[in-house]
């Protein structure tokens, strides 16, 4: 795969081709203005106005989250 | 009626009962039970999104109703807890969090060293901090020190509907307190949470109690009226208690035969 690095992604390793952080949201199904969603890279938050700009890099840790039901 | 709001995290709130969204038997049931409690606050988890696809959004399901409080519930270290406030900020748009840093896997008590930790970086950061702990007088006064918003003690165990185990306890915070002190955890009827009120709590957070109910939205009912019955009561001012018995109807004038 042309270009693919390998990150943790929420815990699990795996080859990705995505460039940016806006590119991984959008591989994983979602939309970039879609709300209620949190991403960090090597534990620090990247805010939603600079996914498109955050490039990863190999062996990034990424953790992409959301709101649960919680008590 | 005077205006007896409850002011948190530079907001006002009518209701004085935070309820947990997890537990109940569907989605449906949660929204109705939310509508019966009359709570304004409802507590969400942060966790990692389910690669393989997952349940609907809590925030769609919840936009417009409700104010979600975020909670840091699962995390173990005060790092963990800081990154997951700070990405609950980022997801939801608030700047508050319901800080818990678990110490004990049995009990679910709070770590008390790392949730003080936690604290400090999140206050510096600019958040709204409630932080779940004990019911010692010395820890709620660190947390009040480091500028928490309130402080949230358990009753009795997360989720374990053991009531409030120490009363003297809990009363005893309310009156020397500077913030807020709102009950969480342990309440596992009506009367447990009007007891949290009349001992002085400024609100109460309860989640399972309600949840795994036989009926989620009557007993949701149920709370919102003891959180209201208890507040009234505490306002109202109760009697002292006395040993011995005092007669209520006048002592002269009876009837002799």
């Amino acid at each position: 795969m042309t270009g693919a690095i390998t990150i943790s992604l929420n815990g699990k390793t795996m080859g990705v081709t995505a460039g940016t952080i806006a590119e991984l949201i959008v591989a994983l199904g979602m939309t970039l203005d879609r709300r209620g969603v949190a991403v960090a890279q090597n534990g620090q938050v990247v805010r939603r106005t600079v996914w498109g700009e955050t490039p990863l890099q190999p062996d990034d840790d990424i953790e992409v989250v959301r709101a649960l039901t919680g008590g | 009626m005077t205006d007896d709001s409850f002011a948190l995290g530079g907001r006002c709130f009518r209701s004085r009962l935070l309820l947990g969204s997890a537990r109940y038997p569907s989605s449906e049931v949660l929204l109705d039970a939310i509508a019966a409690s009359g709570t304004e606050i409802v507590t969400a988890a942060i966790r990692r999104i389910d690669l393989a696809g997952g349940p609907g959004s809590l925030l769609e399901l919840l936009a417009g109703r409700v104010t979600l409080l975020p909670n840091t519930a699962g995390c173990t270290t005060a790092g963990d807890a800081v990154l997951t406030a700070q990405l609950a900020r980022e997801a939801l748009d608030v700047s508050w969090i319901k800080l818990e840093v678990i110490g004990d896997s049995e009990t679910l008590y709070p770590d008390l060293e790392q949730t003080l930790i936690a604290a400090a970086q999140l206050v510096r950061d600019g958040f709204t901090v409630l932080p779940y702990c004990n019911d010692d007088p010395v820890s709620c006064r660190k947390l009040a020190d480091l500028g928490c918003a309130a402080v949230m003690p358990l009753g009795s165990p997360i989720g374990s509907g053991g009531g409030i185990a120490n009363p003297a306890a809990i009363e005893r915070l309310c009156r020397r307190s500077p913030v807020p002190v709102i009950l969480d955890a342990g309440i596992g009827t009506a009367s447990d949470a009007v007891l949290a009120m009349e001992l002085g709590c400024a609100a109460v957070l309860l989640n399972t109690a309600v949840g795994k109910a036989r009926d989620p939205v009557a007993m949701a009912g149920a709370m919102r009226d003891a959180v209201a019955a208890g507040r009234a009561a505490r306002l109202a001012g109760r009697i002292a208690k006395r040993d011995q018995a005092e007669a209520s109807s006048p002592q002269t004038g009876m009837i002799k035969s």
